[in-house]
Order: C-alpha cells, then structure tokens, then sequence
C-alpha cells in the first residue's frame, strides 16, 4: 500500500513517498513551476517514481499541500466574485474592525483592499435577529435584479452572507436555491455552510475567500485528476487543510478556504506524530525556512487550534492549527538603521537572488551569510556551491553591518544571529509565554532547512533542556502529509448561560453535528472502525467576548459531565490568564465537532532502524565561531552517525538541505530512529 | 556581545512583555469597551519611572501612565513605602493638585512596583483600562460641570498591601458602580496584567543581570532619543502657529479657540499652547497628562515611526500649557469627555506642522463621536442586565481619516488617539436590546483634494426596548475637518433621531445630556470625513474613475469638484472635457 505526499512550497516542491506496511520512506525534491504547477508536481512524482522502483499505477493515496489559496489572495487576481448581504450591510466586508493594526503611529499605513469591490457587493431585503426570528421576509424577487447584474458584470462566484444566518440559515439557503435555478452557471458559497458563527465580519470574509477560491480550486482539480489519469495514476485523491486533517477532492472542491493557510501545517502532524512515538507530550515545533519561521505549541500530543488565523490581512474564522509567524529565515537581510541598530528582515532576499554567499547577484548580507562567515554553515558539506563565497560574503557583512557599527566582521555575523534569535524568541513567546505555558516544560523539534542552525541556542534561551532534530529536517514538512487523517470540522452557535444550558439541548446540539460529522465521513468513503468523533465547546466567562476551547467527551451528556466543562473551563482560564471567577456564571457559545477519518501510519520506526550509515573514512574538522571564541569543532555526516551514537558540542552535523549545530556546553545524542536529541545541560531549576 | 545587538533583543523582550499584559486584558475583560473596543493599555517603566516599552492599543492612555506615575511616586508613595505585592490604584484626574493624574474617573490606573531578589525596586508594571461605571450623574455619558458629577474619585491608594488586598477599598468601589459584575471582572483583568508584568520583567533581570538590564536600558533610551533628535534637526527651524474652534455649534457658550505655536530650534521642538481659551463648565477640558499624550502622538507621527516608544522619544519635547485653560484644566472641572479636545489637539499639531513638513502631516479627521446607550428589554434580553435590568451598548463610531501627501485619507478607520476597534454588530444585537438597519460608507462625504479624505460612515439603528437612554459625543458639526494645501474640507458630522418620519429632528448639539428613547426609535449617525490634500483639479482622472465606478462618489460630484467628466453609461473618461474643464479653472 503506497501513499505519496507533495508539498509544494515557494520554491521546492518536496515529494515523500511511503510504503505503508514496510514502512520505508523516500523523499525527493524538485523545482516548483509557479506558472503551472502540475508540471513540477509530475517532475516531483517521476523522479519517486524512479528511486523507489515503484510504478505509476501502483499508488494508492496520494495527498496534495498546496499554496495556490495564499498565492491567489496575495495577487488579487479574481475579478469575478460578488457578496450578497443583508440590506444596509454591503460594506461590512470593507469597513472591517476599523482600527489600526500594527504600529499605531504610522499615518501613512494603508487598510488591506477589500476581496469583493463594492460595485460587485450586493444587498438584498430580509432581516433575522440573534434568537434565528424572522424579522423580515427574504424579498425573493430581488433576486433577478442581482442575476442580471451578476451576467452583466461577468460574475462567476458568489458569497452569501447575511444577518444572525449561523442563528437561522433559512434565507441563506434560499438564496442558494433561487441562485441554483436563475443562475445555474454559477458558484455559490453561503457563510451558514462555509462558517456558522457569529461576528458578521469575519464571518463574511471567510466565505468571501470560500467564494473567491471556488473557480480557480475546481478547475485546479480538474487539471489535476486529468493528469493523474494521463499518467495512469489511479490513486484516490486527498488535500491539506490548515486544520491539521485532509479532505477528498471533492469536499476541497466545496470547501477551498479550508486549505488556505495549510503551507506549514502538514511539518505540525509530523512533529506531533513524531513526539507521540517519542513519548514526548509536550513539544514547540520550530520550522525555519528560507524567508519564514513557524512555531507550533503542542500539549499532551494535542494540537492547539484557532478560530482567529489571518491570510493576507483578512480574517479566517474556521478552526486552523494556531501559528505564531514571523518573517524571517535564512533569506533574511541584516541593516543598520539610522539610530545605529542593528535590524534583520522583514526584507528577505528570498531565493532570488538568495544570500551574498550563493553567489547569484545577492549583494545584501543575511541569515545565512552569517551563519556561513561564523563557520556553522559548512562550504564543505553545503549543497549550495559556496566555493569561493567566503571573502565575498565577509566584505558583504563588513560593508554594511560591521564597518557602521565598529565591529570585527565576525562580531557581525554573531550580532546578526543574536538579533534573529531574539525575534524568533518573541514568535515561540506568542505561542508559550503569551497564552500561560511555560517553555520550560516543552521539548524544541526543529526542521526546515535552518531549524538546526539556530534550535541549540534558542532552547537555551528558554531554559528548554531538550531538542529534538528529526532525520531530513529539509523534508520534514512533506512527511506530515502522509501521516495525516481525513478530518472535518462542524460548529454551531448558540449562546446558552450555565441555566439555560441543560443535558438535553446539548445532547441534541452534539448530535446533531455528529451526524454531519459522520454524513461527511461517508462522503469520504472512511470505513467505519476508522471513525473518531473529537468535541469541544468554546467557553466563556457571561460577559466576556473571547472563548476558550473545553474538550466534551463522546456519549451521552449528563448533568456531572456539564458539571466537569464548567470546571475545565475555570482551570484553562486561570492557566491563560493567571486568575478565574468560579462565583461568575459561564457562557456555554460555540459547539464543535471534528469528524476523523484515521488512516494506517507507516511503521517509520523500523524503517529509520532498517538506515545504514557508513562512517567516514576520516574526521572532517573546521573552525566555527561562537560568542566571540573561536573552536575546532569537528564535522559529522549526518548518514554517518550510528544510532546510540554521542557528540559532545561544540559540533556541526550536515545532511541533504540542513545543517545541525551542537553549541558549546550542549551534547547530543542519535536515538533509536536516528533523530538527532541535543539537551541544553540547563537545570529546571534555571541556569546552568 | 555589542550593546547594539543586545539593545534590540531586550528591546524585543520588553515590547513582549507589554503586549502580553494588553491582551489578558482585553482576552479576560467582560465590559464591550475593554473586550471588544481594547480601551485599555499597559507599560513597563523602570525604577526612575521612566517609560521603557508599552503595549499599545489606544495611543492617548499610553504617554498618560508617566505622568501619572511621576504624580504617584512624587507625591504620594515614594519608593521607601512599597513592597513587594502592592498595587496602588487611582482614578483621579487632579490627584496631586495639578491635572497629572487619570485622564478621567472611568480610567483606572493601577500600578505594581516591581522588586527583584535584593535589588529593592527595580521598576513598575503599570495599566490602565476603561472601566464602564463609576456612579456619577447618569448611567452613561453626559454633560457634566464638575469632576464630582463624574463619578467617584479616588486619589492613589494601595489596592494590594504586600500582597493582600485592602477589601475594604474593594466593597467600597463594587458599591458604587451601576455594573458591579462587569467592574469586577475588569479589575481582575487588570490585576493579573500588572502581576504578569512584574514577573515578566524579573525573568528578563534573571536572564541578564540587573546591571546589563541598567545599561541596556539607558541606551535604549538615548537610542530613542538620538533617532528622535535626528528627525527633529531635520525640520526646518522656525515657529509654526495654528488655530481650531471648539464646540463649533455654540453649545455652552462655544465655539472656543484652541492655539498652538510650534518652535523648532536645532534638534528641540517646543508645543506652546498659550493663547488657548480658558477651561470651559463642561467635560471636554483636557487634564495637562492628556494634552502631553496627544502631542507625544502627534509628534510620534510625523517621525519615524519605528522608533521604539520610550522615555527617551520624550527628551527633546517640551510642553508648555498655560494652568487654568482648556489644555490644563484645574480642580473642579470636568474632563470626561477630554477626548473631543484631544482630537482637536492631532489635528492642531498636523496644521501648525504642514508649514514645517508638508509630506509628513495629514489634513483634519472627523475627530471624536460616539454613542453610548442603554436600555432593557425582558423578553428578549433578560440576562446580565445589572441594575435594573439595563443592556448597554454603543462604539466609537469611526469616520474618515484626513488625506496624506500622497495617498487618498482611510475611509471608515478609528482616528488618531482613540484607536478602537468597532464590536461586531451581531455582538451588539445579542448584548442589548437594538437592531442595526445599516453601516455603510457614506458617499459623496469625502474632502475632496489631489488626494482625498477618506469618506464618513453612515450607521443607523433601531431601539427595540424600554426605558432607553442615548448619550452621544461628536464635534466638528459646524466646522468642517479642513484640507491642506488646496484640500476641500470634508463633511460635518450628524446625528438624526427617527430618519425619514414625521417625527425626524436632528439633535441640536454635538453633546449633551443622555436623550430618552422609546421601543421603535431610530438612531441616525453621519460621521465626518477627513480634509482633503491638495487641489482637487490635480486629482489623477483615473482616481475619480475609480472612485465613481465605485459608487462613492456621483458623476455631478466628479464633473464639479474635481473637474473630471465621466460617462456614467460606460464609465468613462471624456479627456477633451475634462481638459477644457480643467483648463477653464485654471
């Protein structure tokens, strides 16, 4: 049984593929075709195709990440989408929260266009209030009026969002049926479909990015499956979804903005699997790239979720794996401002021209220039040619960073790296520190290209006693897509106080949404013993307008289980916000399904014991620079090292596409499955 | 390591530690305008209460907590009477005989004097947040004569000894306030944010010694100075003077006159308000701590933004604000609504500075408006009503930002020194017993210009309870917001009770006291919108274009005030038209 995953980032398309009952893994990477990305994607599947000696024909499942969602966004290149709403209301979409985000004193900032322009947002009468009444009548016949318009302007997709529609979605789907029939051509997206919760704003720009994606995600598919199908590729078809699940052609077909920021999550399933295997419960997944870094937090192997993520400026509101961003990575370039401080990023040199020392035009210094002149990045062991960067890429750091600041070029570099650490700390902040977990109680996995680089020193900043370094830290990402499961995510709003709130209403509210949840699984064809049906409720003090997520267990609701909510509930507030209100009465708003369909792992235990390694005839040794002293430090082969194996830092370990440093005072260790434990040798207590 | 690089990683760890403190409050806040609108803000300041990284959320609360800390640790508990666990609370615009207190009675600040091992105090963790009640003359916003009108005063006292909180300061303060519930879970709020801070910053002492933090943190102050001063040499040397009229619509005796000469000299730069009318009998006096916020920001503004905000920003700005007027109140006046003069105050500075750096200033903006309601409604809203079973609602209603030297003003966007969010209008529904019947974007309201303000908000709703109370706050309902440079002055700001019936009237005043409402009474506000940036005429065609296609402005509006003919059919530019148009101006 074989099971492919394509990942298909910025500039590589990573490709894994694994045999489910021996477990063997292969992995290969080629370059991504921005302009027709089947092409890269079959280039991808060829050359797997080719090292595992496995024909076309012979894959089974084969599960699609894809960035097509944030590349159409971030272009705005959908001219034919239209909203209806709610009379009175058509530009919520525009007027947003209406405040200034970011840095409050720029004048100068601009607010993010909106996806629907206003002359192709439409409003129609009708009107239900919070309680799902009928205020006013759906006036059907305006519909004509919006179709005609819709063929004049050359509509294609439509997004309907209308008043209080997650308290009664009667209009909406109304609307949907009369548009089915006076506009058959068309696509349409209702937001009691898409997102059924309150908050009109961010409930329309969901759907709103639903309805934009729609054309563009179905004829994707249909150019893909006619691939596959030219290539004799009969595999059953699945894609990523930022919530951590997959999802069938055809649901990603009605559902396109559930993939949007699904980029990184798939390297999240691998970490969290990973640690499962491990026995590690609590873990920060840290994946640094060529011009992003991405944090994770997962507690007791569970992934923590948000309903607030964000994509390109607008808001998305259905559950997605909670990210804490930043833009900086390898690609990043370090400045000097007028004050005299030393900057790194936002601007990043990306992958053209790269970094000064690729030696393709790059001319500004980065990340990886400095971790090259510090001597962590190895010429010897690197894939990009670096032959000869050395002087160029030290005149580069001397130029602009050191000659301004009157520093030795390698002090530079180290200031370089001291300053992309501190904003990489400020991103693990967000997700630990900021939300009540204390880092010191997580383990750091790293991947990514630069991961490696820069883990060491970032645990030890957070008093994090252990790292985890998995094998190909480059291809991480692409491994979580064939680890994943089907999932699907069903809500419903309905505000009830610790009163109003009684065993029978929610038994019926969870019931009915696990047979949405199991109606979906069918869809997907997931065997029955397969099914898992996950609750949650979010929570809230009355009064309050941020929820927390309390699990619900599966069964029968009774009085005692309300009884258990409502303690979680109190226990998560005081943990997030350092006190709880047990006298205050508790708001029982969103009610949440998840529909998982599991699918057979790989047994990748024994496939990474199954690794030869063969040592190097000779140890390679170099001189790398850390906090000011210069160190002999020897080089290891990553292929080289046997399991059980121990290094003593300072060390560099190289594989294909990464790069692991040992800091001075750190050891690390080569466990059972060949990843890479370094342990910071600080105490809980703090300190060394 | 070099103190630069070190100067920009603790600089990052101290901006994380404010922000954390802002958002639990707004996280854990119950009342709408903490959780919903973020009225509330937080700082980190060292042990010489000097201002070292703030959590920003609304600009004019951020420079407040200085001087107010200044006020508390001078006049009333100098560093030898705190200890560990203490935080000392106050609400008091005039606590310490000057107007260097709380802005208003509603705004709480309470600060945690932060101690570290041995060291003694170290520094102070300190926050301020929005409270919704506290008692005065009407449950909600009025106009009021005397600070005492305006609710409950205390001046500095601990609500924390060592730990322990003083309950009966407690009682005392839930009750007086119509909002006992809400009140409570605010201060909780606020209280878990200071103690994060204070143990926030002594990890960061643990991880780099008490005198590295010293060190670091002079220089991230003279860092901020030495950027500041290099932005402030490059302003051309001179003086700059500016006028603007309040309470425009002759309420109370107005319109008053706000004025303001600005010196440059070398690196310096002098705010001298002299001139400025004497303060009013109502609650729009701005106390002396909020007229130094709203210049800090306004001068924050037209700087590089990016410098990191502390102390050190401060240094070579000097405030001169005559004791006794509209810009440094006095006991016993009111200072509710200071606001409306602070937003007069931005748009003072931008004026006077357009002569010094035209591409840096932006025109006028709407300024201040908003309505805060209230009313019941049993059967459908019968929870959580505190006193008499009274819902509350009402935002900040955002207008139209004034236009830049090259770029068209933001439509529909919270203005400068209030910055918050507008709730949701679902949210609003499910709290209290309204219904919203529109918010759009107002067309046709843009001050026009080479590049326009940016267009007011039309939002309407309907009262479908009992009992109801409105108080409203707008201003500039006479005078426009200005433009610059040849910029039309955009629109005036309106509120209409029951629109399009017999009963329709507009109110008289910008302010006032709370109006009753009856179930079925429609609210009606037209915000302003901002001044438009120079000649309209110069505008490029194919902005009106777009702008017309858009349905924000008519074709009779792009033909007369920007001299542009469009075909409304196939939207269109006629050229030869529009030229001869524009040549005939000329």
């Amino acid at each position: 049984m074989y099971r492919l995953g394509i990942d298909t980032g910025g500039t590589n398309t990573d490709v894994v593929l694994t045999d489910v009952d021996s477990g063997r893994m292969y992995y290969a990477k080629t370059p991504t075709t921005p302009k027709a990305l089947l092409d890269g994607i079959m280039n991808g599947i060829n050359k797997i195709v080719k090292i595992s000696g496995i024909r076309h024909e012979e894959l089974d499942e084969l599960v699609y990440g894809t960035t097509i969602v944030v590349n159409m966004i971030a272009q705005k290149q959908n001219e034919a989408a239209a909203l209806i709403t709610t009379r009175g209301f058509k530009d919520v979409l525009e007027i947003g929260r209406a405040y200034r985000k970011g840095n409050i004193y720029d004048i100068q900032m601009d607010a993010p266009d909106p996806l629907v322009k206003r002359n192709l947002r439409f409003e129609i009468t009708e009107r239900m209030d919070f309680l799902g009444r009928e205020l006013e009548p759906l006036r059907e016949e305006e519909i004509k009026d919006i179709v005609k318009a819709f063929r004049e302007k050359g509509i294609k997709t439509a997004a309907v969002c209308l008043m209080h529609s997650y308290a009664n979605p009667a209009h909406e789907l109304r609307i949907k049926e009369l548009l089915a029939k006076e506009w058959p051509e068309g696509y349409v997206s209702t937001s009691a479909e898409i997102n059924p919760q309150f908050r009109e704003y961010e409930r329309t720009s969901t759907t709103v990015i639903n309805a934009y994606m729609m054309p563009s995600m179905a004829s994707h598919i249909v150019d893909f499956r006619q691939r596959m199908a030219e290539n004799n590729i009969g595999a059953e078809l699945f894609m990523m979804q930022s919530n951590a699940g997959i999802m069938t052609f055809d649901v990603a077909q009605s559902k396109p903005v559930s993939v949007a920021d699904s980029g990184p999550i798939a390297g999240v399933i691998a970490g969290n699997y990973l640690a499962g295997l491990l026995g590690e419960k609590n873990i920060i997944t840290f994946d640094i790239g060529g011009t992003s870094t991405d944090v994770a937090l997962i507690q007791n192997n569970t992934i923590k979720f948000t309903t607030e993520s964000h994509i390109e400026g607008y808001p998305i509101s259905i559950p997605s794996v909670d990210l804490s961003f930043i833009g900086a990575g390898g690609g990043s370039i370090a400045w000097v401002d007028k004050g005299g401080a030393l900057k790194v990023g936002p601007v990043s040199a990306g992958a053209d021209p790269g970094p000064v020392c690729y030696g393709r035009g790059g001319e500004k210094p980065t990340m990886t220039d400095a971790n090259l002149v510090t001597g962590r990045i190895r010429p010897e062991i690197f894939e990009e040619n670096l032959a000869g960067a050395m002087e160029k890429t030290r005149a580069a750091i001397d130029k602009y960073i050191a000659k301004p600041l009157g520093l030795s070029v390698t002090e530079a570099a180290e200031g370089i790296i001291d300053v992309i650490n501190s904003n990489m700390l400020r991103a693990i902040k967000l997700v630990s520190v900021q939300k009540g977990y204390d880092p010191r109680e997580f383990t750091l996995l790293a991947y990514g290209g630069a991961g490696g680089l820069h883990a060491g020193r970032i645990a030890e900043e957070l008093e994090m006693p252990k790292v985890i370094i998995p094998y190909s830290p480059g291809t991480f990402s692409a491994t979580g897509l064939v680890l994943s499961d089907i999932k699907a995510d069903s809500v419903h709003t309905k505000l009830l106080t610790m009163e109003q709130v009684s065993p029978g209403l929610l038994n019926r509210i969870y019931g009915k949404l696990d047979v949405e949840g199991v109606e979906n699984l069918d869809k997907q064809n997931v065997p029955e013993e397969n099914r898992l049906l996950v609750r949650t409720c979010d929570m809230r003090y009355f009064g309050q307008a941020f929820e927390l997520s309390v699990p619900v267990p599966a069964g029968e609701i009774t009085d005692a289980v309300i009884v258990d909510m409502i303690d979680a509930f109190h226990e998560m507030h005081r943990q997030a916000f350092g006190h709880c209100m047990k006298e205050d009465p508790v708001e029982f708003v969103n009610y949440r399904v998840s529909a998982i369909g599991s699918f057979r792992k790989p047994d990748v235990v024994s496939s990474a014991m199954a690794m030869k390694h063969e040592r190097a005839e000779k140890q390679l040794y170099g001189t790398a620079i850390f906090d000011g002293k210069e160190y002999t430090v020897p080089i290891y082969d990553r292929d080289a090292l046997a399991i059980g194996e121990k290094i003593e830092g300072p060390a560099i370990v190289g594989e294909m596409g990464a790069t692991t440093i040992v800091y001075p005072g750190h050891s690390a260790e080569v466990d059972h499955m060949k990843n890479l434990i370094m342990y910071t040798n600080i105490s809980k207590e703090g300190g060394k | 390591m070099a103190s630069s690089i070190l100067l920009e990683v603790v600089n990052n760890a101290l901006r994380s530690v404010a922000e954390q403190m802002s958002v639990t409050m707004v996280r854990s806040g119950y009342s709408t305008i903490v959780k919903e609108m973020m009225d509330c803000s937080s700082a980190i300041f060292d042990d010489q209460g000097r201002m070292l990284s703030e959590g920003a959320n609304v600009p004019i609360h951020l420079n407040c907590l200085g001087p107010c800390l200044n006020t508390v640790i001078t006049k009333f508990f100098p560093r030898d009477q705190l200890n560990p666990g203490d935080i000392i609370l106050t609400n008091h615009p005039y606590a310490g005989g000057e107007s260097l207190g709380s802005h208003h009675t509603k705004d709480f600040i309470m600060i945690a004097p932060i101690f570290y091992k041995d060291a003694g105090l170290v520094g102070y963790s300190v926050t301020m947040l929005h409270h919704k009640d506290v008692a005065g003359m009407w449950t909600g916003d009025s106009w009021t004569v005397e600070v005492y009108q305006e609710g409950f005063l205390m001046e500095p006292i601990k609500l924390y000894d060592k730990g322990v909180r003083n309950e009966a300061l407690w009682h005392v303060i839930l009750n007086n306030t119509r909002t006992p519930r809400d009140m409570k879970g605010d201060l909780m709020a606020q209280i878990s944010a200071c103690n994060i801070g204070v143990s926030s910053f002594c990890k960061i002492v643990d991880k780099y010694g008490l005198d590295t933090i010293h060190e670091v943190t002079e220089d991230l102050l003279n860092y901020s100075e030495r950027m500041t001063r290099a932005e402030i040499l490059q302003i051309r040397d001179g003086e700059y003077s500016h006028e603007e009229k309040i309470l425009d619509d002759g309420y109370a005796g107005g319109p008053y006159t706000l004025k303001l000469t600005v010196r440059v000299k070398g690196d310096s730069i002098e705010f001298d308000y002299t001139g400025t009318d004497k303060q009013v009998k109502g609650p729009i006096n701005s106390p002396l701590s909020a007229t130094i916020s709203a210049t800090y920001y306004a001068m924050r503004c037209i700087t590089d933004a990016a410098i990191p905000s502390n102390q050190g920003c401060q240094r070579p700005i000097r405030v001169i604000a005559p004791k006794g007027t509209m810009v440094n109140c006095q006991m016993p006046v009111g200072c509710f609504e200071r606001m409306v003069t602070d937003h007069i105050l931005v748009d003072l500075i931008m004026g006077a500075m357009a002569q010094a750096v035209p591409d840096k200033v932006m025109a006028d903006s709407c300024g201040c408006n908003y309505d805060f309601c209230n009313g019941t409604n049993l059967e459908t809203h019968p929870r959580g009503g505190e006193v008499t079973h009274r819902q509350y609602w009402g935002e900040i209603v955002p207008g139209g930002l004034g236009a830049r030297a090259t770029k068209d003003g933001l439509s529909i966007m919270a203005c400068h020194v209030t910055n918050c969010p507008i709730p949701p209008l679902e949210a609003q529904e499910i709290e209290a017993p309204m219904l919203f019947i529109e918010r759009s974007i107002l067309p046709d309201s843009e001050g026009a210009g080479k590049f326009r303000g940016g267009f007011a908000q039309r939002r309407k709703w309907k009262f479908v309870g009992y009992d109801g109370l409105s108080s409203h706050v707008s201003q500039k309902s006479k005078i426009p917001p200005q433009g610059v440079f040849g910029g039309r002055p955009g629109r005036c700001s309106k509120w209409i009770v029951n629109e399009g019936t017999p009963d329709e009237y507009s109110f008289e005043y910008a302010m006032g006291d709370p109006i009753p409402f009856e179930y079925g009474d429609t609210l009606t506000c037209l915000t302003a919108s901002g001044g438009g940036y120079g000649d309209p005429f110069e505008r490029d065609p194919e902005m009106v274009l777009h702008d017309v296609a858009m349905g924000l402005v008519s074709v009779e509006r792009a033909r007369d005030v920007y001299g542009v003919c469009i075909d409304p059919a196939s939207l269109t530019i006629d050229e030869e038209a529009t030229k001869a148009l524009r040549a005939g101006k000329a």
